[in-house]
């Protein structure tokens, strides 16, 4: 099989915490040779799974022993557990939620799952350090993160490609959208309290 | 009179100095992680192939 990479994914991630969206985790489980060339890809960034991924990671396993394998998988320090307890949780929840209300006023048709926009959240909170890897780019707009990277591989058994797209967290991107949604939210709560006894 | 909530401000980390490792791994450890791989593939085709499969679904 083989893999493609964009010019300087490397240099561009390194000294940062990849985080991975369960899609490229799944993918790494299913697909060898693209694991095997992981350590050289990203060797000096870490490879960091929130719990949200993990969850969804192990969740729904169609075969019954697949999941003790995958528990395996994931148990190998090349991947390193991202931080979590309840300061940081309530924190990353509060960002999650600050992002589905600016995903709802600039780009309503993008639904993203509840998992998608914590990890998202996650992304946001750890702003200068990590970028996340995902195949699922369309949850991650524009209008916030910026794409820096592409892996693109073929996948086993078909004639197909999968791309995941290296993210990052924009602050001034972010900094605009949520001073539009601040002036819509102020006019809209103005305009309730005129209609409210 | 109604109460607003108040707005969701952003939270962010502090910034770290601490220095990313990177993805260091032996060729032992990686060669465990490729046959783990492997056996998966072969449990799933196992498995699609089998009368479990077309029971299930």
């Amino acid at each position: 099989m083989q893999y493609f990479l964009t010019e300087n994914i490397s240099s561009n991630s390194s000294n940062k915490q990849i985080f991975l969206d369960n899609d490229f985790l799944s993918f790494l489980f299913e697909n060898d040779d693209v694991l095997e060339a992981i350590p050289r890809i990203f060797s000096n960034s870490s490879l960091v799974i929130d719990s949200f991924s993990e969850f969804e990671f192990l969740r729904d396993i169609f075969v019954p022993s697949e999941r003790v394998l995958r528990e395996q998988f994931i148990s190998y320090n090349i991947f390193i557990p991202a931080l979590n307890h309840q300061e940081i949780y309530l924190k990353i929840q509060a960002n999650a939620l600050l992002l589905s209300k600016l995903y709802a006023h600039h780009y309503p048709k993008c639904k993203p799952s509840s998992i998608d926009l914590f990890l998202a959240g996650r992304i946001m909170y750890n702003r200068d350090n990590s970028y996340l890897i995902t195949g699922n780019k369309k949850y991650f707009p524009t209008f916030i993160f910026d794409t820096i990277g592409v892996i693109s591989a073929e996948k086993d058994q078909s004639n197909g490609m999968r791309s995941f797209c290296l993210m990052k967290f924009n602050q001034s991107k972010f900094d605009h959208a949520y001073t539009e949604y601040l002036k819509m939210e102020s006019k809209g709560i103005e305009e309730l309290k005129n209609t409210l006894p | 009179m109604t109460n607003f909530p108040t707005k969701i401000t952003p939270n962010y980390a502090r910034k770290s100095t601490k220095k990313i490792s990177g993805t260091k791994v032996s060729k032992k450890t990686m060669d465990e992680m490729v046959a783990i791989v492997r056996k998966a593939k072969k449990l799933r085709e196992e498995y699609l192939s089998s009368n479990n499969a077309i029971l299930f679904n």
